[in-house]
């Protein structure tokens, strides 16, 4: 499975999407229980395994065993389960859980079916771009498909219920990851995080806090899952980011002279370095790639397509370096073997 | 944007929830508001997370002191042994029964979190359909009982197969009524 996952990025990643050149891709989940049993922090070992049971019989029910497989925990290294976290498949709340629990992964990584996480299950389906409306079909169609031989927990009035007290009602949760480096210059970003509060959403970095945010990349999610639809979810989440995108394009074509420069000459250094760094850390890693992605949007680097950054982006995070190298690396060895990989594709 | 609720002056920055016999209610307020709230005297009122200056209480008492604290009865799901304070302090519940167990509280406390009260998304079409498969299979077993009654046994035989059918597409079984036969 390792082989397979290591030598095709996710399908997102190669078929890109909608506004790409600003939103790296948009992630949906759905949180779903058995009527049944207690939720998986009060569930026994043998439930759990029942759980995992059922669900597996509902998988291979829906007809979907044919375009994916299922691995329980156990069978993974911890190397392979922390480049499963960088690929959004897995969440780290699987890994620190116990007893019986696996993932069920489509073998072109648009979704994965999560067992006994917080919840008996989560659906987690991601698209390249901004595709909302993409996202919630293909969540639905693998909730419609398990439900054909599973009872889930579901109230009239409350909806879906769940572990967490966020996410009852619909289940879902969508985030959007958006690259906004002229926001993020020019200190305006903090008012987009308090408009998104305001409209029901949180905003944040996705690698660190809102504040310097590495890479530029923040994620946009919905916080209400009771009171509106999944469809009103999407067309919420839709239009808050593309408010966002427009006034992240109003920020770029506000360059003044000076500006332009000094953009200019941050686009040309990365690409100096990235062509002929030896040592990368994560941190750097990620600011090359937001000036490059900022590049190509400013017509500065040509023949090379977003889908290239974000394969970079998600190849050169540490579990997928460790899983290439096929050992535990210090950061000095993660350090030569990013700079490796980013001479390689962008020389 | 939202002025401070308690100045009215200042912007709120802060969400602040406090729990009154069971109830959860929430207030936005600017940090001067929220800082002399907390060093108000509590009396009348559970914080639902420690506030500094309790915590500073408890901290300069010195070992042997004793310091108030106000204990608060807290509902619990008898169905798994979640109480409501684990929901507040950790926005999670054990179950689905949880849910109804622990009372108002609980949806005053969604309120914090929400949009609305009622679900407005998805309802799992397969419930329905097994909703109607169940509501078919009570009326077939009724027929059935009336048939044997009136020992129309070809037509109880065809409704025996019909409901088996059935349990099996639904995969159910009609619980064994071990030692029914006493008293009949």
């Amino acid at each position: 499975m390792q082989k397979t996952l290591l030598d095709k990025p996710g399908a997102w990643i190669s078929n890109g999407g909608p506004e790409s050149d600003s939103v790296v891709c948009t992630r949906g989940t759905l949180a779903r229980n058995l009527a049944d049993l207690p939720f998986p922090s009060r569930c026994s070992e043998d439930e759990k395994r029942a759980v995992q049971e059922r669900v597996l019989v509902a998988i291979e029910t829906a007809g979907l065993l044919a375009s994916g497989s299922y691995v329980t925990l156990t069978e993974l290294h911890v190397r392979e389960l922390r480049m499963l976290i960088e690929r959004q498949l897995i969440t780290r709340q699987l890994i620190e859980s116990r007893g019986p629990r696996g993932v069920f992964i489509a073998n072109d990584q648009s979704f994965s079916i999560m067992v006994n996480e917080r919840d008996h299950l989560r659906i987690t389906a991601v698209a390249g771009g901004l595709q909302p409306d993409e996202v919630l079909l293909a969540l639905n169609n693998v909730d419609d498909a398990l439900a054909l031989a599973l009872d889930f927990a579901y109230h009239e009035k409350r909806g879906y219920l769940t572990s967490s007290l966020d996410e009852v009602g619909t289940g879902f949760k969508l985030t959007a990851v958006l690259h906004l480096p002229a926001l993020s210059n020019n200190k305006r970003i903090f008012d987009v995080e308090q408009n998104a509060r305001v409209d029901h959403h949180t905003f944040d970095g996705v690698f660190d806090g809102i504040t310097d945010a590495p890479g530029d990349l923040y994620a946009l999610t919905n916080r209400a899952t009771l009171g509106r639809s999944e469809g009103e979810v999407a067309f919420h989440l839709r239009a808050l980011a593309n408010t966002i995108l427009q006034q992240e394009r109003e920020a770029r074509a506000a360059l003044n002279g000076d500006t332009v420069i000094t953009l200019a000459d941050r686009v040309g250094r990365a690409l100096g370095i990235a062509r002929g760094a030896r040592l990368l850390d994560f941190r750097e890693g990620l600011s090359l790639l937001s000036s490059l992605r900022l590049g190509i949007a400013t017509g500065q680097v040509d023949a090379l397509p977003y889908t290239g950054i974000d394969e970079v982006l998600l190849t050169g995070q540490p579990a997928h370096l460790e899983c290439k190298v096929g050992a535990v690396c210090d950061d000095l060895t993660l350090s030569i073997a990013r700079a490796d990989l980013f001479r390689k594709r962008f020389s | 944007m939202m002025l401070c609720q308690k100045c009215h002056k200042t912007l709120a920055t802060i969400r602040y929830a406090e729990v009154e016999s069971g109830i959860v209610s929430e207030l936005q307020l600017c940090a001067d508001c929220m800082t002399k709230l907390q060093d108000e005297a509590t009396s009348g009122f559970e914080l639902t997370r420690v506030s500094p200056a309790r915590t500073r209480a408890r901290a300069a008492a010195a070992p042997g002191d004793v310091v108030s604290e106000r204990k608060v009865p807290t509902r619990v799901c008898r169905a798994c042994g979640a109480d409501l304070t684990e929901a507040i302090q950790h926005g999670r519940v054990g179950c689905s029964a949880c849910y109804e167990a622990l009372g108002e509280a609980l949806d005053s406390l969604l309120r914090t979190f929400h949009v609305g009260q009622r679900h407005r998304g998805k309802v799992p079409h397969v419930t329905d359909e097994r909703r109607l498969m169940g509501a078919e299979l009570h009326s077939l077993r009724a027929l059935l009982r009336s048939t044997l009654k009136s020992e129309n046994y070809e037509e109880a035989a065809r409704l025996r197969d019909r409901i088996r059918t059935l349990e099996e597409s639904m995969n159910v079984r009609e619980p064994e009524r071990v030692g029914s036969n006493t008293g009949n």
